[in-house]
């Protein structure tokens, strides 16, 4: 079959060989060009796998920015080091916040993004006190335990990312130690893999960090039963159904059930009762 | 320096593009896992029946999986199912579904999951085959919930076979043991009814944050080179993130009982206000785990030997692979039904 998309993409592979394997502006523009293209028609090439074509075009590129950061400080190797820590610091974050994306609802409120960049730093939480001490009317109470949850869940989430920049460093450390030049960068980068995952494995034997990590999912639930209970007041004042109204009628729901199982339990018996009979 | 970048990039670069052209090519995953008849509902949960290839006679084998995930694992594709290959050799397969349980079913507990439907397949098997007796596998936490039931009601399994099942949730290197050590499972489980599937997915990951994130996720055209890896490949990755929720009460009895109070090994696992005791199982045991089981230390499984009397028949299948390489890789594989078969067939 005929993929105009692809075909293009193979002509630039034969041209970036053909000169020697030299990337210069042009041509990382025309290779941006390429996988914005993949990204956004990937049913060009596969209706039935689009969504990973448009994930290995993502991939890629982000491959390629953080090449990119490396290799301009290609030529003094503490400099290399240093950028590849602050990646390493930005992908800790990363990690975490994808973990825990607010509810939509709730971003407005808390003045955010539903995925966070990064984590607080001071001013924002002065701002975020701020906002609290002006909130101190009872009406508000609910409101004001959501801005307190969310400001400790942040702070939870500064001390977890302090645990993990200690990982990053040791592993860091071990990876300069055990560094092969011989080896090809597939083996590099899966070298270091090995290496950081070890190590956060060995320091997830250390109670500091499992503290920290638990204290972020604890603060991280925390949040979402303030939202729980903001959302509750508000549907009651609102006269809507709440959550809270939501969960009383499961749990009927639940006795039921238990209850209609209780009566198959018994006709059951009494059914083979009266075989055995 | 340069060079060994431009180098790299040229390597990606062409390996992206042939991934692109596999799958270009390659047709739709077609669903096949778990075709089966099924023999009973109850709630969520489905029984499902692969009857024997042969006519054989013997008990069945009920197998049951973890709540988390799905078990369409165990028939992953036509030539990769550890299912069919028990049936092949003769074997009458049972294999509970355990389903996708919704905020309807967030007060489901251990009492349900194993006093009521494990028991209740067990009974429907007994009457369906007509053998007094029923052989039981568990995997993973279905191992867990294997173990229990044959230390309720040993009179009725017959052979039992752990698989990357954990036992003792205190040794050494069990990240995911200490990572629920200090979180408040009720407050979590509070707070979303019941555990979303996705939540879970991503704490898996984090046990090896960046050989599950990062390195795979660079290392994804590699997967994709030819039509047949990439199949396999996708199929995979369809299973980790078809991951239904954790009914909030199970989670939180699971998290408190059995990782946090290490029950099986302390008494402290209840069913149905039973004790669990491993010392009452007597059927004979086949515990196989992987080596290199980043979810489930080897320790872990190990510890059932001496949790167990020393009468009741015990043996080992360690096997150079990860949780789930251990019963699904090729090399391991066909080791691992013919151990299976070893241990079912021995009087």
């Amino acid at each position: 079959m005929n993929h105009p998309l692809l075909d293009q993409f193979n002509q630039w592979l034969q041209q970036f060989e053909q000169t020697g394997s030299v990337i210069d502006t042009t041509r990382l523009n025309e290779w941006n060009h390429l996988m914005d293209q993949f990204q956004t028609h990937p049913e060009q090439l596969s209706s039935n796998h689009a969504q990973w074509i448009k994930t290995l075009a993502q991939n890629s590129k982000a491959m390629m920015s953080v090449v990119e950061a490396l290799q301009d400080q290609a030529t003094d190797s503490s400099e290399q080091l240093k950028k590849l820590r602050e990646e390493l610091h930005q992908f800790n974050v990363q990690l975490l916040l994808q973990q825990a994306s607010l509810p939509q609802q709730m971003a407005p409120l808390l003045f955010t993004h539903t995925h966070l960049s990064t984590l607080f730093n001071e001013e924002q939480l002065a701002k975020f006190e701020q906002l609290k001490s002006s909130l101190n009317t009872p009406q508000f109470e609910k409101l004001n335990q959501l801005i307190e949850s969310f400001m400790q869940w942040q702070q939870a989430g500064q001390t977890l990312t302090e645990e993990m920049n200690q990982i990053t460093e040791l592993a860091t450390q071990t990876w300069q130690e055990q560094f092969d030049d011989s080896l090809s960068a597939k083996d590099q980068i899966e070298l270091w893999g090995k290496i950081y995952d070890n190590t956060y494995q060995v320091q997830f034997q250390e109670p500091s960090m499992q503290l920290a990590q638990s204290g972020w999912l604890n603060g991280w639930a925390d949040l979402k039963l303030a939202w729980k209970q903001l959302l509750t007041q508000l549907t009651e004042q609102a006269g809507l159904p709440s959550p809270e109204q939501l969960d009383r009628m499961i749990e009927q729901l639940d006795q039921q059930r238990r209850r209609i199982r209780q009566l198959e339990k018994r006709l059951s018996a009494l059914e083979s009762g009266d075989h055995n009979g | 320096m340069a060079n060994r970048y431009n180098q790299a990039l040229l390597d990606s670069q062409k390996e992206l593009a042939k991934a692109m052209a596999v799958l270009s090519e390659l047709p739709p995953l077609e669903d096949s896992s778990l075709k089966a008849e099924v023999v009973l509902t109850l709630d969520k949960m489905r029984l499902l029946h692969f009857k024997q290839s042969g006519r054989r006679r013997q008990p069945p084998l009920i197998i049951c999986y973890a709540l988390v995930n799905r078990p369409t694992i165990l028939d992953l594709a036509p030539d990769r199912s550890l299912v069919q290959d028990l049936r092949a050799k003769g074997r009458d397969i049972y294999l509970i579904d355990w389903g996708y349980p919704d905020l309807c079913d967030r007060h489901i507990g251990l009492d349900d999951y194993i006093g009521d439907y494990l028991d209740s397949v067990v009974q429907c098997v007994i009457e369906r085959s007509g053998f007094e007796q029923i052989d039981l596998m568990g995997i993973c936490q279905g191992g867990v919930f294997s173990l229990a039931y044959a230390s309720l009601k040993p009179e009725r399994v017959r052979k039992l076979v752990t698989l990357v099942t954990p036992v003792d949730t205190d040794v050494e290197g069990f990240t995911l043991s200490e990572m629920v050590r200090e979180t408040n499972i009720e407050q979590l489980v509070k707070s979303y009814g019941n555990l979303p599937g996705q939540f879970l997915n991503q704490i898996y990951a984090a046990l090896k944050p960046l050989q599950l994130g990062v390195v795979k996720e660079m290392g994804l055209s590699r997967s994709i080179q030819d039509p047949t890896s990439a199949e396999l490949f996708l199929r995979m990755e369809q299973w980790i993130n078809d991951s239904p929720d954790l009914a909030g009460r199970a989670t939180i009895e699971f998290a408190e009982t059995f990782f946090k109070g290490n029950g099986l090994i302390q008494g402290s696992f209840y069913v149905d206000s039973k004790a669990v005791k491993l010392t009452s199982i007597r059927s004979p045991i086949l515990n196989i785990f992987g080596t290199k089981d980043h979810l489930v230390p080897p320790a872990s499984s190990q510890a059932l030997q001496t949790a167990i009397t020393p009468n009741t028949p015990y043996q080992e299948l360690a096997l150079p692979a990860g949780h789930i390489g251990a019963f699904i890789s090729d090399r391991c594989r066909s080791q691992v039904i013919d151990a299976i078969e070893t241990h079912l067939s021995q009087k």
